[in-house]
């Protein structure tokens, strides 16, 4: 399973394909104050990521992985930065 | 369409029709040097405009075309067949791109790669005879191949300043030492996610991707009404990979893609932290004289200097590690050293820190600093300009330029002017530009630069003029200018139909006048006003004459514009089939209306691929019937009276008229009689035919189920004729015969049963006054006999369904009509002729346009309308 | 009101030149080779050219000396505008009488950057 959500807090993990996005939005609508925990994930698909970006929760870890973190890191922070 | 477009497409296409021209010229005279000349320069204007827009594949082609004219000129490459076929085929793409432009705005992106393989071709050709061109680095002609970042896409397509500084500054090196790097937006579908797309994925693979960023297109709404499989996002991307590889990698979505090649000044972004004290006043005061000597060493070491009390995050360091970076990249680019000196001064900071917007601090920064930079280096190319030889007979003129150019760069305070007319003056007494130079040396120890004591001419530049954030595209629109004096001016053709619709109406109001002289005159008993009148009549008359010539003057083309495709289609054609024509081309400044032009050129092509096909023989056959080995083709325009007279002269093998019969025959066009009786001239007319082909074979040039009927179909749509005449062996000359314009025609006025009707003046053969005891009746058709030819006669009543019997004057005379239609002629039996005169044809509107037997109505003077006969359909 | 005269031959060059210009309320005219412009500078006097190298009849570098020469012609600035970015090709335009020089194509604020400081204030 790519996503394994906690009491407050979901994990991503490997590769988080197009399907969860839907998953990850309407638990991320009942948690406004959940963390994220990308650091084994490996690839997100864009719609999940638009949630992502559309949610900015805070982010507990980023993925281990370099290329993918600096993407997720500028997306997910510039639309934190907006959201404030 | 934007109207700078515009002159471009127009400008382009007469560009190319003369390069296509001289191209062909350039066979037949290879060594002429200024056909050369104005075929490179015709190029290199193209390629020029070009550069306005971002059209880089026209560029580039257009680029290589310019490169191989060049060594071409230069004459270290001979002009060859080869390369007047390489540019050709440029210039025919390059006119592609022109049509897909006028009907999209823009080309697709698809012929990028069509543009670098025959960009290759043509650079292919200057590398293989010139051997200084290969020593070029490759990556020397890729960049100059590449436009400059272009019209329309002045600025990257999002903002640079995401880029983190270390970052832009490795990518200005790579560009200062000639590497190229693309800015790439793409923008996906919003509902690509049901496309299987993976857009992340896509740009996260980009080829020779530096730097990359995912942006939400639209503000996130709440999380309750977000779409999660509506897309909205968006990528930017930074690539060294050269715009053929990514292209080519987003072949699949071309639309969403926007590119940008990079220049040095979208990179140089000194916009980040707070600003510091007010050391770096100090430091602009070491600096700037350092700088204008070209101290570079001294300089250096200062900004380090400066740099090592700053924190790295301050606004100034951010400029000052770019000033030491240009330095070292760019020595002699004093200009962008100049102004990124000047970004440090208190002014520029101002601007740059009281505005939130930080697209407008950039444009108020780039304004202030450019202006600086720009004064600097115009000061100092007139210092170079004094130190020329004063052996140049124009010495003194520049001298006076140069003092010009220092006048208005130099503060407007009355002392410096004056001292610097003074110098001017002894400057020219002595013929040297010595005293200029003395008075600048003085003044550069006086004048402190802009940045500290703000000339009065300066700030004002700086401030009130700095320039809107986006000068660009709004600069462009408005282009209601005054002023220029322009030789020729593009008009719509429709206010110019307007314009000979109205001249239309006002010949025929003005026709009224003599109806009401006479009415004055007769009704009234006025005769001194009917006189009066008539005078006035005179008067008008003529005006309106004049004004209606002047106004079909307007729609007049030579036929040059469509004579001028046939040297490269004979010379295509010919040489696809191994035949050597030809083309010899006269008269072609004759001129007729447009759309007397414009219907002639689809005939004219028909006609003239006919005789390449089948008229001219091989050149073996041709020795052999003893003629010279090359045809020619001669295609000849001469204006007789109202008519353009076309004439299509080959030297081939001719038509055969027992051919041409017997061929008749088998088709069954004719029957076994009028074989036997019919004369060659009119066998040749046979060709005329529906449904005739000389050809034994369809050919694929003139075949295609096209046969001369349609050509001459399409002339007498225009009122046109067709002659035909051949002789076998010797050739074969088409004339056609087209009136000069088609708004005003000459009729003449007829009457029948009580009624008045026009008959065009082009059918009118004479009139004839025949007594009814020389009307023979022949089976059911009337008959008679005119100058020894048995004429038929048709009684005009009859064929417009009238009943009323023609009537005959007191001497029991018919009044006959001869009319010409076809190649025949017949006579109508008319009541009375009347005069004949000038009207306009309207074509018969709605449900009257299914009459054909009337060409037209025409408005007469009195306001009556006059009903036009088409004689052909009514025969 | 500061005139410009406009020297070049492409009608696409001198129209985006024209408006770039005319929008910011300079008067602009206009000659389609060197020949053209002398005779227009024999009629009245203008403040800046703009001066195109490759042209028909008399090109940028001919046009210039022979303007040069001629001490009747008010001496304006002129920017040469060229496509050649050398130094070799700027060095050639000072010397026949240019006094500025721009690469083509000439971004719109670059135009008026350089055209504005050789007017100079009024």
């Amino acid at each position: 399973m790519p996503i394994e959500f906690k009491k407050n807090l979901v994990v991503c993990r490997e590769h988080v394909g197009v399907e969860e996005a839907e998953v990850l939005l309407s638990w991320l609508q009942k948690h406004r104050t959940a963390q994220i925990d990308l650091a084994s994930c490996c690839y997100l698909h864009p719609a999940s990521l638009q949630v992502l970006m559309a949610a900015a929760p805070r982010v507990k870890a980023w993925p281990e992985q370099a290329e993918l973190r600096r993407w997720l890191q500028s997306a997910i922070t510039l639309s934190q930065t907006e959201k404030r | 369409m934007d109207p700078l477009l515009e002159q471009f497409l127009s400008e382009g296409r007469d560009a190319l029709q003369a390069i296509g021209e001289q191209l062909m010229q350039l066979e037949t005279r290879p060594g002429d040097a200024s056909l050369v000349a104005e075929l490179f320069r015709h190029v290199h204007t193209l390629k020029g405009n070009s550069g306005l827009f971002s059209f880089p594949d026209m560029t580039r082609v257009l680029h290589a075309g310019e490169d191989l004219m060049a060594v071409v000129r230069d004459g270290k490459q001979p002009f060859t067949e080869l390369t007047a076929d390489s540019l050709l085929q440029a210039a025919d793409f390059v006119d592609l791109l022109f049509d897909e432009i006028e009907n999209h705005g823009s080309y697709a992106a698809s012929h990028a790669g069509v543009a670098s393989a025959l960009a290759d071709t043509l650079r292919r050709q200057i590398a293989s005879s010139d051997p200084a061109v290969p020593e070029l680095a490759p990556g020397t002609l890729a960049l100059a191949a590449e436009p400059a970042p272009a019209w329309g896409l002045l600025n990257p397509p999002f903002d640079l300043a995401a880029v983190p500084e270390p970052q832009r500054m490795v990518i200005y090196q790579h560009l200062c030492q000639g590497g190229q790097v693309f800015a790439v937006q793409y923008q996906p579908e919003a509902e690509c996610f049901f496309q299987g797309l993976d857009p992340l994925h896509q740009a996260m693979h980009t080829p020779g991707q530096l730097w990359g960023q995912v942006v939400a297109r639209e503000p996130w709404p709440e999380l309750a009404l977000l779409d999660a499989y509506r897309c909205v996002l968006g990528f930017h991307l930074l690539s060294d990979a050269s715009r053929d590889e990514l292209e080519e990698y987003y072949r699949y979505t071309p639309d969403a893609i926007t590119l940008h090649a990079l220049s040095v000044e979208d990179l140089i972004l000194p916009l980040a932290g707070p600003s510091g004290g007010p050391i770096y006043e100090d430091f602009i005061a070491e600096a700037w004289p350092l700088l204008l000597q070209g101290d570079a060493a001294a300089l250096r070491r200062a900004t380090d200097a400066v740099l090592a009390l700053s924190s790295p995050a301050l606004w100034q360091s951010g400029v000052l590690r770019w000033l030491r970076l240009v330095m070292a990249e760019e020595p002699y680019n004093y200009v962008r050293q100049q102004a990124l000196l000047q970004c440090l001064h208190p002014m520029t900071l101002l601007a740059a820190n009281s505005t939130a917007n930080p697209v407008q601090d950039k444009a108020a920064v780039v304004g202030l600093d450019m202006a600086e930079g720009t004064r600097a280096e115009v000061l100092r190319i007139q210092q170079q300009v004094l130190q020329l030889p004063v052996s140049d007979d124009w010495h003194v003129g520049r001298l006076r330029a140069a003092a010009h150019s220092l006048r208005a760069c130099l503060p407007a305070d009355s002392q410096t002017q004056d001292q610097l007319q003074q110098a001017l003056a002894q400057a020219e007494a002595l013929r040297s530009g010595q005293p200029l130079l003395d008075y600048l040396q003085a003044l550069s120890g006086t004048v402190p630069p802009a940045a500290h004591t703000p000339s009065p001419a300066l700030p004002e530049v700086a401030l009130s003029e700095a320039l809107p954030a986006e000068p660009d595209m709004s600069l462009i629109k408005r282009s209601d200018s005054g002023g220029g004096l322009s030789r020729s001016l593009k008009v719509d053709q429709e206010k110019i139909d307007h314009l000979v619709n109205l001249i239309g109406e006002m010949v025929v109001s003005k026709n009224a006048l003599p109806y009401l002289a006479q009415r004055a005159e007769s009704v009234y008993h006025c005769r001194e006003l009917a006189r009066e009148l008539k005078a006035q009549y005179v008067v008008i008359n003529r005006i309106a004459d004049e004004m209606q010539d002047a106004i079909l003057q307007v729609r007049m083309l030579p036929v040059s514009s469509v004579f001028q495709r046939f040297p490269r289609l004979v010379r295509d054609i010919s040489r696809r089939l191994g035949k050597d024509v030809r083309l010899v081309l006269q008269g072609e400044e004759t001129a007729a209306d447009k759309t007397i032009i414009e219907s002639l050129g689809d005939p004219l092509v028909h006609i003239v691929r006919n005789s390449l096909d089948h008229g001219f023989e091989l050149p073996a056959q041709r020795q052999a019937a003893g003629k010279p080995p090359y045809g020619t083709l001669t295609l000849r325009a001469v204006q007789e009276a109202d008519r353009v007279i076309i004439d299509i002269i080959d030297d081939g093998a001719g038509i055969d008229p027992e051919v041409v019969k017997r061929k008749a025959y088998q088709r069954g066009i004719i029957d076994e009689s009028t074989l036997e009786r019919l004369s060659d001239q009119a066998a040749i007319n046979l060709v005329f035919a529906a449904g005739f082909s000389t050809a034994e074979v369809v050919s694929d040039l003139s075949g295609r189920g096209v046969g001369m009927d349609v050509v001459r179909s399409a002339i007498e749509k225009v009122n046109g004729s067709i002659q035909l005449q051949s002789q076998k062996g010797r050739g074969t000359q088409l004339r056609l015969s087209l009136p000069l314009s088609m708004a005003i025609s000459n009729v003449m006025v007829i009457q029948s049963d009580c009624q008045l009707f026009g008959v065009p003046m082009d059918a009118v053969v004479e009139t004839v006054r025949v007594a009814r005891r020389d009307i023979h009746t022949i089976k059911t058709s009337l008959t008679t006999v005119l100058r020894g030819r048995i004429v038929p006669l048709k009684a005009l009543n009859q064929l417009l369904g009238m009943a009323a019997p023609p009537l005959c004057n007191e001497d029991d005379e018919f009044a006959v009509l001869l009319v010409r239609f076809g190649g025949e002629v017949a006579g109508l039996l008319v009541d009375d002729f009347h005069a004949t005169t000038s009207v306009i044809i309207k074509p018969l509107s709605s449900v009257l346009s299914g009459l054909t037997a009337y060409a037209g109505s025409a408005l007469m003077g009195d306001g009556s309308v006059l009903m036009v006969l088409n004689v052909k359909e009514l025969l | 009101m500061k005139r410009i005269l406009i020297v070049d031959d492409a009608a696409t060059v001198r129209l985006y030149h024209r408006t770039i210009l005319t929008e910011q309320g300079y008067q602009v005219d206009e000659a389609m080779n060197g020949i053209e412009a002398l005779e227009k500078l024999l009629c009245g006097a203008y403040d800046v050219l703009l001066v195109d190298v490759n042209m028909p009849k008399l090109d940028g570098y001919g046009f210039l000396r022979e303007m040069r020469s001629n001490l009747q012609i008010h001496q304006a600035p002129a920017i040469m505008v060229s496509t050649e970015a050398d130094q070799e090709d700027k060095e050639q335009a000072f010397a026949a009488g240019a006094n500025d020089y721009l690469v083509k194509p000439v971004k719109p604020e670059q135009l008026l950057l350089h055209v504005r400081l050789l007017l100079g204030a009024d």
